[in-house]
């Protein structure tokens, strides 16, 4: 009987460090997730974001002036965002995808996309 | 010779904005109530007592009027040297840098129209708003006469002087002064905006070489210390 409850509280444990795992990162059994990154004062905030492929990134700017959101290789681009708005772009392809915006060059950005478990 | 006049003009251009920027320029000597602090003040301007949100601009304090049309001077002025710049320069540097400056500075300047508009606002012309236009005149027409690689170094030059003395007038004039809440909110989203361009710009002008003949900050009060508005 002890042995059954300890068990139990072992899986209990296991479950609930794993839905925690999920929170933190995207991927999982649960479906596509979305991660939202900031435009604000001429920085993406957060600059590094860990994804898995089919995941949605949402750029969103807040500030005074239009930015992009620019794949360094151009495998994806949202294209200007006007100052309040917002653009997505739903992840394709595993990899490290270094972006920046077009307009203020010196904005950079990682998405670190993981495979499909 | 020429060539000297032109950069000497150039050079003046930012300080008489420097000058026309100051709080208390056009000022009628019984506003004033001055609380300049720090040891590094070199600065005679004074600061007014108290700032109203519908003052008139030949009162002599500065209103959100008379800074709505304050941005939107320095704004235009930013674009027009923009436009020329790009269409002038052959550098990849300076043509990028004229197009963000055309992007951004319109993009501001939208901002501010459309806040105005929502608050009701008229821009009212001051002495500091038509200062800024007359000076940004006289600059662009120096810079019209010059070509290459001596316009890439004169605009920039003066690009650098220029966000130099805005990002010091947004700190210590216009965030101070302005009353309404969203306007000083535009105001402080606009200062990361201005001090990305002047980073740009330093950039630029080290690989240009330039910045002998003009340095930034060089107007006459560009290194006050701050002083705020009780």
């Amino acid at each position: 009987m002890p042995f059954r409850q300890g068990a139990r509280l072992a899986a209990c444990a296991l479950l609930l460090s794993a839905a925690v795992a999920g929170c933190a990162r995207a991927p999982s059994a649960h479906g596509p997730v979305t991660h939202a990154v900031h435009m604000h004062a001429l920085q993406f905030q957060p600059d590094t974001t860990t994804a898995a492929v089919g995941d949605t990134m949402v750029w969103t700017n807040d500030d005074i002036v239009p930015h992009t959101a620019t794949q360094d290789g151009n495998a994806w681009d949202t294209g200007q965002i006007q100052p309040h708005a917002s653009a997505r772009v739903v992840l394709a392809r595993a990899g490290n995808a270094p972006f920046h915006c077009t307009v203020h060059p010196t904005m950079r950005g990682l998405v670190i996309v993981r495979g499909a478990p | 010779m020429q060539t000297r006049i032109r950069h000497f003009a150039l050079a003046l251009a930012p300080a008489l904005l420097a000058v026309l920027l100051l709080p208390g320029c056009g000022k009628k000597e019984s506003e004033t109530s001055s609380t300049m602090t720090g040891s590094e003040s070199t600065g005679t301007a004074t600061m007014p007592a108290e700032s109203t949100a519908t003052g008139a601009a030949g009162g002599g304090q500065l209103s959100d009027a008379n800074i709505a049309a304050i941005v939107l001077a320095a704004n235009d002025a930013d674009i027009s040297n923009g436009k020329m710049a790009k269409a002038k320069t052959k550098n990849s540097d300076v043509r990028a840098f004229a197009e963000m400056m055309i992007t951004d500075h319109g993009s501001s300047n939208k901002q501010a129209k459309d806040l105005a508009g929502r608050l009701k606002l008229t821009p009212e012309d001051n002495d500091a708003s038509k200062g800024l236009k007359t000076s940004a005149d006289a600059t662009r027409d120096s810079l019209k006469k010059m070509k290459g690689a001596a316009f890439d170094k004169a605009y920039i030059d003066n690009e650098v002087a220029y966000h130099t003395q805005v990002l010091s007038t947004i700190d210590n004039t216009l965030i101070p002064n302005a009353q309404n809440a969203d306007l000083k909110k535009l105001l402080q989203d606009t200062r990361p905006v201005v001090s990305h361009h002047l980073d740009r710009a330093k950039e630029i002008q080290g690989k240009l070489g330039g910045g002998a003949w003009l340095a930034p900050g060089h107007g006459a009060r560009a290194h006050r210390t701050p002083s705020r508005k009780a």
